[in-house]
């Protein structure tokens, strides 16, 4: 062991996180080398000066000073529905995008859903005027649910070429979010 | 501690120190000011002592502090839970004393801070007692680079881990293992001469 890795050990024992092997290790080389064994002494009072050293305290009536300050402050608005832990952002998005994805699926599907439904001995009879409701909504929105099931054909048209290319693009997206918020 | 205010549910007091940190600073936010002075009695030491160590005067210490949690205050509702309190109470800390230094003009300081002198001719084991270990140990720290003299207080003195120091002083964590690594040598070279008993320059 060559002195300089012999103070970065020491470095360890000051950060409290040395391992038996490497206590061992500077022990020998210690042993060995007397001007390290110096600073090995030097090192561990300086850590013991560290540890003496004394904490000042805040002085006296320094939270009634703080507070007869913020008085005259306005309360800092919160909006807090905006501000909120990560999990619950995550959560909220995640939500979101499922209800997307059974929403336009619903949507895409509705016919043979309804054709299934309606089999059911139960949701038979509600199907049946669901069935009415739908049928309203359709001739009012003809235009949109024709607008949508188009894009539906062309997407399917296209989701064989595509899907591939489009997963591994997504895919990759994610990939280099993930690394660049772990580096932050 | 002391209230200034009387509270209207006296309940509601003995409860603030088992909450949060950030329910208390969702509390601060709708205007309970014992929430707040809860806040600020968790962690008036920790800013008095970081920014007293870096000024070294006890009256501009206590009033940047002041200042630090009239900051914090006005900021309240930037702070997010994704992070510890502590570690951004220090970053205001250290951003208002680099505002004050700039203001001050201390920036020539830093020039002097650069020659390290040795503290005293004997070693601190000679020095009688602990005040006077403590006096030299002081004058050492106060002698550092504030760049080294921060991160080894806030290790040292404050406890706070590699992480927390990085995160608030917004440097890397191999950096700030540097800074403490390269503090540490400089304050064993000044309380106890170089090795063989040479004076050693930066």
């Amino acid at each position: 062991m060559t002195c300089k890795q012999a103070e970065r050990l020491m470095m360890r024992y000051l950060d409290a996180e040395m391992t038996q092997e490497e206590a061992k290790w500077l022990h020998r080389h210690l042993d060995q080398c007397s001007s390290c064994k110096e600073l090995f002494l030097q090192y561990d009072a300086l850590a013991q000066m560290l540890e003496e050293q004394e904490h000042p305290q805040a002085p006296e009536g320094f939270e009634e000073a703080i507070l007869a300050q913020v008085a005259v402050l306005p309360v800092p608005e919160r909006k807090w529905w905006f501000v909120r832990p990560n999990w619950l952002k995550r959560l909220m998005g995640g939500l979101f995008a499922f209800c997307l994805l059974i929403g336009s699926l619903l949507v895409r599907y509705r016919e043979i859903l309804l054709a299934e439904l309606s089999d059911h001995p139960i949701f038979g009879s509600m199907g049946g005027s669901l069935a009415v409701l739908i049928q309203q909504f359709n001739t009012e929105t003809s235009y949109v649910l024709d607008l949508l099931d188009q894009t539906f054909r062309v997407a399917d048209a296209y989701l064989q070429s595509l899907a591939v290319p489009f997963a591994l693009a997504l895919g990759g997206i994610c990939l280099l979010q993930v690394i660049l918020l772990r580096k932050k | 501690m002391q209230q200034t205010d009387v509270s209207k549910d006296g309940e509601n007091m003995s409860g603030l120190d088992t909450k949060t940190d950030y329910e208390l600073v969702r509390e601060s936010c709708s205007g309970n000011q014992e929430a707040f002075a809860e806040l600020i009695g968790r962690y008036k030491n920790l800013v008095y002592s970081v920014v007293l160590r870096m000024v070294n005067d006890p009256e501009d210490a206590n009033d940047l502090a002041q200042e630090v949690f009239l900051k914090i205050y006005r900021n309240l509702d930037k702070y997010s839970p994704s992070f510890q309190f502590s570690t951004w109470v220090i970053r205001i800390a250290t951003n208002t004393v680099i505002d004050f230094r700039r203001k001050k003009r201390m920036d020539m300081v830093s020039m002097e801070d650069l020659s390290v002198e040795p503290v005293g001719e004997n070693s601190p084991e000679d020095a009688v007692g602990r005040k006077e270990r403590q006096k030299q140990l002081k004058a050492a720290i106060d002698a550092l680079p504030e760049m080294y003299r921060l991160p080894i207080l806030l290790y040292h003195l404050e406890g706070m881990s590699y992480q927390e120091i990085s995160k608030a002083l917004k440097i890397p964590l191999s950096k700030v293992k540097n800074r403490i690594f390269r503090g540490r040598k400089l304050l064993r070279e000044n309380l106890f001469g170089g090795q063989e008993g040479e004076k050693n320059d930066l």
